[in-house]
């Protein structure tokens, strides 16, 4: 129940109290200030009564009993400076509510990633039900990671949401890693160190550097007098490789070990035979040299 | 309150109506009041049908009054009853 606090001035204010007390307002927590003053306070709805009753008006050379609101103090005080500041308020309202819920909001998505494969990417985001300006089901980022890793070259991939933003990292795996029963194509950068086939024809020699991509073996035959014909290749190779790399803001482990998986060396195709790792300021360089072996039809 | 109202059930008419709950060197709570001719931290004095009730004490003040019910703060010493015919009781 509301209560407002007057104050009534007049000579034996007391008396004040019986004849409202006979108006039927109740009076509460009354006390006499001094000769003249009595404070007391009445229900909210019954002020105006008070008012009526005792309007303040002033006769010739006499005085009457003069009633005035005093100013509200504690809770009340507080409580009515922020009914004159609703704009605060409201605002203040506004601000929590959306920082609260704009954290379940996807309201921008950050794709660090090889543009070919923004598409894809996209593609997979949408069937996961991950889209801007749409509401975001937490938890899903290991089954996104994992159906991006799934794409072809893939090789390192992260989901991140901090806030309202969704970040996609994505890295792939530089060197070409298809080859196909016509052609027996270097899978990786290095110096050829071990060729050996036993059916179809021999592009490099060893010792020479290859690019990835390059083909090793042909899948023909050549015979003495100069005619060729097809044959399924079945051969093996041997590349002596080195994958270096720089890295900012982990620890020398984790560099290495980012290097390490980046370099695709959990393979069973790589063999790795040296690692330095080079402190370049606050950064780390990591050089990881290996064997990367190849074989086809055997 | 059942217990006075079972006391004063058969008391005379000049009694019934009337009625004060007094903790001792405490609050106070009067019945059937009809004005209040002194109030001061000090002394309050109620008008009542049987006549005037002097209270004295230490920072009395009026906690609620409303329909002749008048609920009395602070410390009560004395309770005196003057009534206008019989003198002071």
């Amino acid at each position: 129940m509301l209560k407002e606090r007057l104050c009534l001035t007049g000579i034996n204010p007391e008396r004040a109290l019986s004849r409202l007390a006979k108006e039927g307002i109740p009076v509460f927590s009354a006390e006499k200030t001094d000769k003249t003053n009595l404070c007391f306070s009445v229900k909210k709805g019954d002020v105006a009564k008070v008012f009526a009753i005792y309007p303040n008006a002033k006769r010739k050379g006499n005085f009457v009993y003069a009633v005035r609101r005093l100013p509200p103090t504690g809770w009340l005080k507080g409580a009515r400076k922020l009914k004159n500041s609703v704009g605060v308020l409201v605002g203040a309202v506004l601000f929590v509510a959306v920082t609260t819920l704009a954290d379940d909001w996807v309201l921008q998505i950050n794709l660090d990633a090889p543009a070919v494969y923004e598409a894809q990417i996209q593609e997979v985001l949408k069937r996961h039900g991950v889209r801007q300006y749409a509401l975001y089901e937490k938890g899903k980022e290991d089954l996104i990671s994992a159906s991006l890793l799934a794409l072809d070259g893939v090789s390192y991939c992260s989901v991140e949401k901090r806030g309202s933003v969704l970040t996609v990292t994505l890295k792939t795996n530089s060197f070409a890693t298809e080859t196909t029963n016509e052609e027996f194509v270097a899978e990786r950068t290095g110096i050829l160190t071990e060729l050996t086939v036993l059916r179809g024809s021999a592009l490099c020699a060893v010792g020479t550097e290859i690019a990835a991509g390059t083909s090793l073996v042909e899948g023909r035959i050549y015979t003495p007098e100069g005619e060729s014909q097809p044959a399924r290749i079945v051969a093996y190779a041997k590349l002596q490789c080195e994958y270096a790399c720089k890295y900012t803001d982990i620890t020398q482990e984790q560099a290495f070990a980012r290097a390490y998986l980046e370099a695709c060396l959990d393979s069973a195709q790589a063999q790795l035979t040296e690692s330095r790792i080079e402190k370049d300021g606050e950064d780390y360089v990591v050089t990881l040299s290996y064997v990367w072996t190849q074989r086809l039809g055997i | 309150m059942r217990l006075f109202e079972e006391l004063f059930e058969n008391a005379d008419d000049g009694v019934y109506g009337v009625k004060c709950v007094w903790k001792l060197g405490g609050e106070g709570y009067f019945e059937g009041v009809k004005g209040l001719t002194e109030f001061s931290p000090a002394e309050i004095r109620i008008h009542t049908r049987l006549g005037e009730v002097q209270v004295l004490g230490k920072g009395l003040s009026v906690k609620k009054y409303a329909d002749g019910d008048l609920y009395v703060g602070g410390r009560i010493y004395t309770l005196t009853l003057a009534t206008p015919s019989e003198g002071k009781c």
